[in-house]
């Protein structure tokens, strides 16, 4: 009797122990799984929109209608490339100086300061008439204005990374195409996807706002890369 | 003949007709492809409209008008000419306004003006999808609309003498 008896009590704790072991594994297992390898879903080759849409350079595929179908990629970055508030006179057209909204992940990099601005309309006014990373020559070729212009390109817009770039109405995220290949970007990794303005997606951040009957522009909310002049070096 | 001739000679009938059937189909398919494009290139026959009366000889120069005037207008079946724009963008853009302002000045006609915010909530959305345009509304009801979107309309985006020839197309001076 008392052997059976132990001979039980062995089997049990055998069995006790052989679950603790198995949970145990099973537990292990979970917490130094590698991470499932990101599918990334091949994109669109760039190609041009129709009409005056084609003329500022945006996308036909890739847009403010479908760029929901590919945010959040890990082989991308985001631009916006607006200013904060515009010093352009945009109210005598009928628009707003401000940035009133941007889509989510989204990073700003305002145009007006890599390149020039030209020939706005004179209801406008100059513009931004600060300095920039890059100038034009009479030829209309980017000409480096500073020792670190080109790095800070490289920086804000990753040559081993898809670009996807937008604006108020696609106009800024063109000219940003164009300097960028330029400078030897690759001009099939650079999507122009048009202006905030026609975005209807989910992923809406609103910077425009009313707080206590005031309106109110939440630049708070937004990552942006700023870009200080007086700590760069002038090219000879 | 022999059977294996008599086959083969039938396979090759076969093969001729089938061949015949296909080449057929694909002229029909292109013949017809040729005629319908040619039908949607052919000359619109455009029926010319009148601005109300309130619009010529008018020194107004892209007045701007409320969503509620807006609505007004097509209630009481207006027939007049609307500029919508979508600024702050690229000189192109923001020029063509002046090229619209231009014309107006040249020619005394009023066109109406709205900024794109305006127009969200409007039944414009339902039919423009891009701006800038210049909307022609016959009767409350829109007639014409320049298409920032399609190549056959570019060309009317870029200096004061296209956007008049377009504007002329539909509207009596």
């Amino acid at each position: 009797m008392k052997e059976n008896k132990s001979s039980v009590v062995r089997t049990v704790i055998g069995v006790v122990g052989v679950i603790i072991v198995l949970v145990a594994g099973v537990l292990i297992g979970q917490a130094t799984k590698q991470p499932k390898e990101e599918k990334l879903a091949e994109l669109p080759k760039p190609e041009i929109s129709e009409g005056m849409r084609g003329e500022l350079g945006i996308d036909k595929n890739i847009n403010e209608s479908t760029i929901d179908n590919y945010l959040n990629r890990s082989d991308s970055v985001y631009r916006d490339v607006r200013l904060f508030d515009d010093p352009g006179n945009y109210a005598a057209i009928g628009g707003d100086s401000y940035m009133s909204g941007i889509i989510e992940g989204f990073e700003v990099v305002p145009y007006p300061y890599l390149a020039p601005l030209a020939g706005l309309p004179e209801a406008v006014g100059k513009g931004y008439t600060g300095k920039t990373l890059f100038s034009t020559d009479k030829n209309g070729n980017y000409v480096a204005n500073y020792v670190e212009s080109k790095q800070i390109l490289e920086d804000l817009f990753p040559k081993d990374k898809v670009i996807f770039i937008m604006c108020g109405g696609g106009g800024y995220a063109g000219m940003t195409k164009a300097l960028l290949v330029s400078q030897g970007w690759d001009a099939d990794k650079i999507y122009d996807i048009g202006g905030y303005w026609y975005y209807e997606g989910d992923h809406k951040v609103q910077i425009k706002t009313t707080i206590d009957g005031v309106d109110t522009y939440a630049f708070w909310k937004v990552n942006y890369h700023s870009i200080d002049f007086n700590t760069l070096h002038k090219k000879a | 003949m022999s059977e294996t001739a008599k086959k083969n000679r039938k396979l090759i009938a076969s093969l001729i007709v089938l061949f015949t059937i296909v080449i057929g189909v694909v002229v029909g398919f292109v013949v017809v492809k040729v005629i319908t494009a040619n039908n949607d290139s052919a000359s619109e026959v455009v029926e010319k409209f009148r601005l109300d009366e309130k619009y010529y000889n008018s020194s107004d120069v892209l007045k701007e008008i409320s969503e509620e005037d807006f609505k007004a207008k097509l209630e009481a079946k207006e027939s007049f000419a609307l500029l919508v724009s979508l600024p702050r963008c690229t000189e192109e853009t923001a020029a063509f306004k002046t090229y619209v302002s231009g014309y107006e000045n040249e020619k005394k006609i009023a066109i109406l003006y709205m900024t794109s915010d305006t127009v969200r909530n409007t039944m414009i959305m339902d039919t423009v999808k891009y701006f800038p345009s210049v909307i022609l509304f016959n009767k409350g009801e829109i007639k014409a609309y320049l298409k920032f979107d399609k190549d056959s309309d570019t060309e009317y985006y870029k200096s004061q003498e296209a956007f008049g020839q377009w504007f002329e197309k539909y509207i009596e001076i």
